[in-house]
């Protein structure tokens, strides 16, 4: 039986006083793909955040256990460090920090030791040959002056790197063409095969390339439907409003 | 004009606005001490003073100060045969002066370093770029933290001349800088970039003037501070292009970031433009650390202090990132990445 990765219990959310998640649950298990689709504003990147302990958003009420243990108190980078990993919509450039400087502090960090140079090069060769990258993105800055398709690569060689045990993808596939769509989609299949997903998106067109096991519908911070790809087909074809009916 | 009969600046004059010269003077201002030279080594030789340095012919009381406290001079001429020359200026003494005339009448680079524990140091470079040449200069002051330092600096560029400067301001407790360039001919140009921290109790002041005398010179000035405890940055820029010199290109940015509540930094970017067809920008712009990226850091597993010393040492680095020549930028960067480590 497969472990139980992450279980959210009634989770209630707000920001500055606003209330964002009302009472969602969900439970996740290794190996198992679960995307969330919704409207602007429904609250998708809200529970991305939350997860990964972005310090703006305030639980007011019910629990996220990881791995069997609450989370609540767990530092940003604590997270990191136990296997969780975010993709972000919208990744923050650092100028003056190398890619290939960050992506090796970035696995010692979470891997919790410091990876020999050696075998760091042979695995970061074979994630950048695996998303057809050029070996001079290294020397790079991260995402400072990167183009979109470009961020999001860098997203997914993280991720293939990093080896996470909950991978959140906050609107991954946003703003991409159908190449670098195809390389994202290359990204989740070549991650490790017990890693738990939740994917965030808005169009149908990733799960075409990335079958879900769950899909849930979001409205107003909460998941009103839940079932299988066939309800990701059916959101792209009539929209939301009838699940509001 | 003496230096005694020079009238002590005050606080109305824009250089000497945030740094009086009675706290740079290394006595008392009414006096002009004899003070020795600083050791100079030449790619890990030293040299000695070969020349007597004649007065300044800029009418300053720094420049004047330093002349007569101690005329004796190096001159330094930069060849392209070593990949980097680098000279290096220390001094244990109390006091110390040093006088570097740069010749560059080939294109080639120079490093020069700062370093000991002088209480005081008394520093005057000036160069001249020759026609046709480029020169990749690079400076690092890491002299002792209790040191006070007075520099002055003046270039002047020739026609179709190439100035690539950078400096990593870390050492010292209270500095005054006094770095000016004159662009005298034709199709000269000059990219400064300046990286400074101001952690502890430092205050590191940076004068920078640049004068476009001829038509179609260009100039790029980038200053980088990150300013922590109750350190106080200054730097105060001077742009000035003078009558028909249409076809000039010049900026000046000055970028702080603030790091604790009792740190300092002023930005005062000044233009004088006398000419229409030109090009002339300039910007101050200072901030926190940008919780986003701690954010992005502190979930690839960075701890909240460590991806703020990456975001702060990867915010002075993208300084040197223009400087093309790799040996200069690369040895700036080094430096700059010894402090962090």
């Amino acid at each position: 039986m497969s472990e139980v990765i992450l279980d959210i219990k009634n989770l209630h959310v707000s920001v500055e006083g606003t209330k964002i998640i009302n009472g969602l649950d969900l439970t996740i298990k290794a190996g198992e793909i679960h995307a969330i689709m919704g409207r602007n504003g429904a609250g998708k990147s809200t529970l991305a955040h939350v997860l990964m302990g972005h310090p703006a958003y305030e639980i007011t009420k019910g629990e996220i256990l990881y791995r069997g243990k609450q989370i609540d108190e767990y530092e940003v980078f604590e997270r990191a460090r136990a296997g969780m990993f975010l993709s972000f919509q919208y990744p923050a450039s650092i100028p003056g920090v190398q890619v290939g400087t960050f992506l090796k502090k970035s696995v010692n960090n979470v891997r919790n030791e410091k990876v020999k140079a050696r075998e760091f090069r042979k695995e970061l060769n074979a994630a950048m040959d695996k998303l057809g990258m050029n070996k001079g993105f290294l020397s790079r800055y991260v995402n400072d002056g990167f183009s979109g398709g470009e961020k999001k690569r860098l997203e997914m060689l993280q991720m293939m790197l990093l080896k996470p045990t909950l991978a959140l993808l906050d609107e991954t596939d946003s703003g991409l063409d159908i190449d670098a769509l195809k390389l994202v989609a290359k990204g989740i299949t070549e991650t490790a095969e017990e890693t738990g997903f939740l994917v965030i998106t808005h169009y149908q067109r990733l799960l075409d390339l990335v079958e879900p096991d769950y899909v849930h519908a979001m409205i107003d911070g909460k998941f009103v439907k839940s079932g299988g790809p066939e309800l990701a087909l059916k959101l792209e074809a009539q929209g939301y409003d009838w699940l509001e009916a | 004009m003496n230096y005694l009969e020079i009238p002590i600046p005050n606080r109305t004059q824009h250089l000497w606005r945030y740094t009086s010269w009675s706290k740079i003077h290394p006595t008392s201002i009414d006096t002009v001490p004899e003070i020795a030279s600083a050791n100079v080594t030449w790619n890990d030789v030293e040299i000695q003073s070969n020349n007597t340095r004649e007065k300044s012919s800029i009418e300053d009381i720094s420049r004047i100060f330093l002349q007569e406290a101690n005329s004796s001079m190096h001159l330094v001429k930069v060849d392209d045969k070593s990949p980097a020359n680098i000279l290096e200026i220390s001094s244990d003494e109390e006091q110390s002066i040093c006088h570097i005339h740069v010749e560059c009448t080939t294109s080639g680079s120079l490093i020069v370093k700062l370093s000991g524990s002088t209480d005081w140091l008394g520093l005057h470079i000036t160069g001249k770029v020759d026609k046709n040449c480029t020169l990749s200069f690079g400076l690092v002051n890491d002299l002792s933290k209790h040191c006070t330092i007075l520099r002055c600096e003046d270039w002047s560029l020739l026609r179709d001349s190439v100035l690539e400067y950078g400096e990593l301001s870390i050492g010292g407790n209270r500095i005054k800088n006094d770095i000016r360039t004159s662009l005298d001919e034709v199709n000269s140009s000059l990219t400064q970039n300046i990286a400074v921290i101001t952690d502890g109790s430092r205050h590191d002041d940076h004068h920078i003037e640049i004068l476009h005398k001829s038509g179609h010179t260009n100039s790029s000035l980038n200053v980088s501070s990150a300013c922590s405890g109750t350190g106080h940055t200054i730097g105060t820029g001077l742009l000035m292009i003078e009558e028909d010199c249409d076809g000039c290109d010049a900026g000046q940015v000055f970028k702080n970031l603030l790091l604790s509540d009792t740190a300092k930094a002023e930005s005062i970017p000044e233009l004088e433009v006398l000419s229409d067809d030109v090009k002339a920008a300039h910007g101050a712009a200072s901030s926190s650390v940008d919780s986003e990226q701690i954010h992005y850091l502190m979930s690839r597993g960075f701890s909240k202090e460590h991806a703020e010393a990456l975001i702060v040492e990867g915010f002075l680095i993208s300084c040197f990132a223009k400087i093309n020549n790799n040996e200069v930028r690369q040895y700036l960067i080094g430096a700059l990445t010894a402090k962090y480590s």
